[in-house]
């Protein structure tokens, strides 16, 4: 993946699963990482592993939900690499699950905090720095549940539906200046958020069998995909690995 | 009892004086630093610098965590060597050095970054705005001298600084180079 070499990528939520993945592949092919996550040890960890292994990587604990600590981090990669190519806006949580009547509203808007200002966040900080470069690429971690009703997931499906629509709108506004945003609805994947849904029990998500999960390298050959040529087509949309086509076109087997 | 809490009292006390007393002072070479600032006006990079600032350094190598620095910034010393933007640079719209004639930045400790470079964190107070910045770079020191570049990259949004001006690019690269010499207690 040439497209990939020389590349300044920042990822949130990279401290393990989708992120943990994501960081790791784009190293691989080329791509010097910035690794954002609350807590610092387990990206330094990851971030140092990835310098062992000969490229650029730099660990910042950043909360999401927390403007400042957003703005910095943009700014971190850009004084680190010297731009700021591409965003992998992961951090995403989903605990507590529980129906309306019961959820808890601070916990509830905690969710909308990293779900979707989180988002808003790492857009808005990222693409002044883009714009100043000529261009770059925006991936939000989307989901099924951004055009679904799921018993116990009004946090998270109300989250997703707004990640959706701000993914339009950030296309809408710099498409021109050469910014590609969009969306990446992976299906369910292999990591801790699977645990928590399948803990709770509610609705059919928590019943599915977890050989029926796709890996977490597979979601980041898909975003490394993205991050490409072909990416461009989709800017805008959601990209989902739950069909045939978004399958194939990621180079992962299809259905 | 009490007169070993005033003794202990007292050697706590002391301890900090010695701690206080090994703080490692550092004056800066005006004619060797630099505080320089570029960003691209219209596609073309501007070079910018500040002629009037000062900065009280308190580093020691083998405490990194424990420096202190702070930096004031005569604003109305703004050089640029675009000369439309020269004219501008001091106005309301963009410094204001009429209402906010210094700029005051003030960090904590440096944190290893990777092998060889150093983070700091710290406030900016620019344009009456307070923000955390981060300097990112690296000291060099041999015998009394040290040679410090760091670099912060800073949103002028953020400052309200030339806000409705989108041929000037949003993001400022500051550049700080200094060479500095030990002060002797």
């Amino acid at each position: 993946m040439e497209y990939l070499k020389g590349k300044t990528a920042v990822i949130t939520g990279a401290s393990r699963g989708i992120g943990e993945a994501t960081a790791r592949y784009l190293a691989e092919n080329g791509a010097n990482v910035v690794l954002a996550a609350r807590s610092q040890t387990a990206i330094e960890s990851i971030a140092n592993d990835i310098s062992e292994n000969g490229a650029g990587a730099s660990a910042i604990a950043c909360d999401v939900s927390n403007h400042t600590d957003v703005s910095n981090l943009m700014l971190h990669a850009h004084s680190t690499f010297g731009s700021l190519d591409i965003l992998i806006n992961n951090a995403g949580l989903i605990d507590p699950i529980a129906r309306i009547e019961d959820s808890d509203p601070e916990a509830w808007g905690k969710i909308i905090d990293v779900n979707v200002k989180g988002v808003y966040y790492g857009m808005r900080y990222a693409i002044p720095i883009m714009k100043d470069h000529g261009g770059g690429t925006i991936i939000n971690i989307s989901s099924g549940a951004a055009n679904s009703f799921l018993e116990g997931w009004s946090h998270y499906c109300a989250s997703k539906a707004a990640v959706f629509r701000l993914t339009g709108v950030a296309h809408k506004e710099h498409n021109e200046h050469g910014i590609h945003v969009m969306g990446l609805s992976p299906g369910t994947v292999a990591t801790d958020m699977q645990v928590s849904i399948k803990a709770s029990g509610i609705n059919p998500v928590s019943k599915l069998d977890a050989s029926s999960h796709i890996s977490t390298e597979w979601v980041a050959q898909a975003i490394a995909y993205l991050c490409g040529p072909d990416g461009e087509k989709y800017a805008g949309q959601d990209f989902s690995l739950k069909t045939d086509e978004g399958r194939k076109a990621a180079g992962l087997p299809g259905l | 009892m009490k007169i070993i809490h005033l003794l202990s009292g007292l050697i706590a006390m002391c301890a900090i004086a010695a701690q206080a007393k090994a703080e490692t002072r550092w004056k800066v070479i005006n004619a060797e630093s630099e505080l320089s600032f570029q960003v691209k006006i219209g596609g073309s990079l501007a070079k910018g610098r500040f002629d009037d600032w000062s900065a009280d350094i308190i580093y020691d190598p083998e405490r990194p965590a424990s420096a202190t620095v702070a930096v004031e910034i005569t604003l109305s010393s703004a050089m640029i060597n675009v000369p439309q933007a020269q004219s501008l640079i001091k106005t309301a719209e963009w410094l204001d050095v009429t209402v906010h004639p210094n700029a005051r930045f003030v960090g904590g400790g440096f944190q290893r970054v990777g092998e060889d470079k150093l983070s700091q964190k710290g406030m900016l107070t620019l344009k009456g705005v307070d923000v955390p910045v981060e300097l990112l770079g690296s000291i060099d020191i041999s015998g009394e001298t040290a040679q410090a570049a760091f670099v912060a990259m800073l949103d002028r949004a953020t400052f309200n600084i030339g806000n409705d001006n989108p041929g000037v690019n949003q993001i400022i690269e500051i550049g700080i180079a200094i060479n500095a010499l030990r002060v002797q207690d």
